[in-house]
């Protein structure tokens, strides 16, 4: 398999992050950029809730740090997280309950539109999408 | 009653579990009150969950109380709140919310 190197996206501003300490101040930076797009309070909270979710799963879980990157397009807010991990599998189901742990990433996939990961030269790209303030559809009777 | 305040994140959750550890050692019945949790993730319910099992094998039990925001709905989302509501709140009983800050 040939991973592709990072492109970042044009017009996305980002943050970066080493260890623990950093926690505040990427989730401050991604819910003040989801409330700029267009997010409602709610929604840039469950953004920033799934991004401190994969941060922490680098931290806790490679030898590095990472970078997130955030910007809009078409209606849509998009967010990468990026690190030197390896690729995360979606999919998940969630742990009982009662279970102590396990949880990051199937908390990740409930609270975003979409989210895929992307195996890329050196490691992997978790990409969120929100719909930005989604208005209620008609249904047809 | 075991009052939580600020962030419960990677941070601060050996800090927390530790905490939660000595009240059910402590007490049959702890009731961990979130009110003033601005933040709380995988970490967070690491120790909550941690800390009820601790209390369970020891025949008491943990409950949390007032979750407002993100923090209600990453307990509804994983299902932890099915484990952790008081006998006989209500489902849906979130505390109101204005927003929060991190």
């Amino acid at each position: 398999m040939v991973n592709e190197p990072y492109v970042a996206p044009p017009h996305s501003e980002a943050a970066a992050y080493h260890d623990p300490a950093d926690l505040p101040t990427v989730r401050t930076f991604v819910y003040a950029h989801a409330l700029k797009a267009g997010l409602t309070t709610e929604r840039a909270g469950c953004l920033t809730l799934a991004v401190s979710e994969l941060v922490t799963n680098t931290l806790q879980h490679t030898s590095g740090g990472g970078e997130v990157r955030i910007w809009t397009d078409g209606g849509r807010l998009h967010c990468d997280v990026i690190d030197g991990g390896p690729l995360r599998a979606f999919g998940r189901t969630m742990p009982a309950a009662d279970a102590v742990g396990g949880r990051g990433l199937a908390i990740v996939e409930r609270l975003c539109d979409e989210v895929r990961a992307i195996a890329v030269d050196g490691g992997t790209v978790v990409r969120m999408a929100f719909v930005i303030d989604p208005e209620p559809t008609a249904t047809p009777s | 009653m075991v009052s939580v305040a600020g962030e419960c994140d990677l941070r601060s959750r050996d800090e927390l579990t530790s905490a939660l550890h000595t009240a059910v050692e402590s007490a049959p019945l702890v009731i961990v009150d979130l009110s003033a949790v601005r933040f709380l993730d995988s970490s967070g319910l690491h120790a909550l969950v941690s800390a009820h099992q601790a209390a369970r094998r020891q025949a008491g039990n943990l409950h949390v109380v007032n979750a407002r925001g993100t923090v209600a709905t990453v307990l509804e989302i994983t299902g932890v709140i099915d484990l952790l509501r008081p006998p006989g709140e209500a489902d849906g009983s979130r505390a109101h919310t204005p927003e929060g800050s991190w």
